[in-house]
């Protein structure tokens, strides 16, 4: 898996946007795009990769003002675009002459140019949206509070014959950065609140999927038990996503692209990328998002990742220590300086 | 003009440590190895980083375990090595006053 930047262009203002180290916005303001020759040589990494997925994010990918040809040029591989819903018509009649069998489209419904949240005239156009991609669409939805609501998308995927599966995300902390998102401590109540979800999702047959971060003891047993008989796509993990940014950086995921990042050059492939940048995170997978993780069964059977990479290193410390220390006997040495 | 000399270790800037309920993890952010301290050595993890002095961090280790003040001194003189062979701690020397 290897998501290919190929805009920073953004209208949106969402709060809990984990992405705001990766897009370094030119110091006057104006976005940038990838350019085709560039996005030619990103899909040569993935063929010599042997992904046969082209998964295109931003920013948001659908302003960038070649996207057809994006499309036209990714053809022959299953084409995922990561978008906010809010895509110009242009780029949205491309997507859907697409069969849909070889195209989702990830909607995040909860992309938002206030504060407060989607305002009533963005959440109509992205529904539209939604109504237009029908089998091609797939609802996303970032968890960043504890009481979120995700009925209306339920609703909204039903009347839409979207896909039947809702990808849910934890608002993960960028390392070093301020975006607002859901501390491992509330992760218990939202566990009970997805659990509660995804069993009426069940009830519609749309199931959830849990995106990175997650962690198997934010949820009981008994809650395990309803996320599985609601078929719910369960996964406690957190690995390098390879997010390819404009200028060919390549880094773990958004929450650390400022921090854990190498470059693509040459004719490294997925692996060796994923390699480096595992070695790099590597001595803090030792460490989970809670202070019991290090010694919790699961973790050290490798059953769950301890949670967010990034929301662990945010607990490693790092402060200048001294100490000045007498000779062995308690004395300090005496040296006659002449 | 009399001065003594005496070790001095340092806590590098690219070493970083979590702590955990029954250890600390100490990490350097340019290497490939993460060291994981259990019990005394955890302790006294914690002490370094608060700060204390070194009379101090010996009186609490001392308080800790009930051992003679000697003792503790020479237990943290062994860990402070085993540290900074490892490479989590720099050692170096200073010359002060008298």
């Amino acid at each position: 898996m290897a998501n290919l930047i190929v805009s920073d262009a953004c209208p949106m203002r969402c709060p809990f946007c984990f992405a705001g180290d990766q897009m370094a916005r030119s110091a006057n303001g104006l976005s940038r795009y990838l350019p085709l020759a560039e996005f030619d040589r990103r899909l040569a990494f993935l063929d010599r990769s042997g992904i046969g997925e082209a998964r295109l994010i931003g920013g948001e990918p659908t302003l960038h003002p070649q996207f057809p040809e994006l499309v036209e040029r990714a053809q022959g591989r299953r084409i995922v675009v990561f978008t906010n819903g809010l895509i110009p018509e242009r780029a949205l009649a491309c997507l859907e002459r697409l069969p849909e069998t070889q195209c989702t489209v990830l909607v995040n419904m909860n992309a938002t140019r206030r504060p407060g949240g989607p305002g009533a005239a963005e959440a109509r156009h992205r529904a539209a949206v939604v109504h237009r991609l029908g089998a091609r669409a797939k609802l996303g939805f970032t968890i960043s509070r504890v009481n979120f609501d995700l009925d209306p998308l339920f609703k909204l995927v039903i009347a839409a014959g979207a896909q039947r599966g809702i990808r849910l995300g934890l608002a993960q902390p960028i390392l070093g950065g301020s975006n607002e998102y859901l501390h491992p401590k509330q992760y218990p109540a939202a566990g009970k609140r997805i659990a509660d979800f995804a069993e009426r999702g069940a009830q519609t047959d749309v199931r959830l999927e849990l995106d990175c971060g997650f962690v198997r003891c934010m949820f009981s047993d008994e809650q395990v038990k309803i996320l599985a008989d609601a078929n719910t796509d369960l996964g406690w993990r957190c690995n390098p996503v390879l997010d390819i940014a404009l200028d060919g950086t390549v880094s773990h995921c958004f929450p650390l692209a400022g921090s854990v990042r190498t470059r693509l050059t040459g004719d490294l492939d997925a692996a060796e990328l994923r390699g480096r940048l595992a070695a790099r995170t590597g001595p803090y997978r030792l460490a989970g998002i809670y202070r019991r993780c290090s010694r919790c069964p699961l973790k050290l059977q490798s059953e769950c990742t301890g949670g967010c990479l990034a929301a662990t290193m945010r607990r490693f410390r790092q402060r200048p220590v001294r100490i000045a220390v007498p000779d062995e006997h308690g004395q300090l040495t005496e040296i006659t300086n002449r | 003009m009399t001065r003594r000399a005496r070790a001095v270790y340092t806590v590098g800037e690219m070493i970083r440590w979590a702590v955990d309920d029954d250890r600390v993890i100490v990490v350097n952010d340019l290497g490939p190895d993460a060291h994981v301290l259990m019990g005394r050595e955890a302790l006294l993890w914690r002490f370094l980083t608060v700060p204390h002095g070194y009379g101090e961090l010996a009186e609490l280790l001392r308080q800790a375990a009930d051992r003679t003040e000697p003792q503790v001194r020479h237990e943290l003189r062994a860990i402070l090595e085993r540290w900074a062979r490892l490479g989590i701690l720099t050692r170096g020397t200073e010359m002060g006053d008298g």
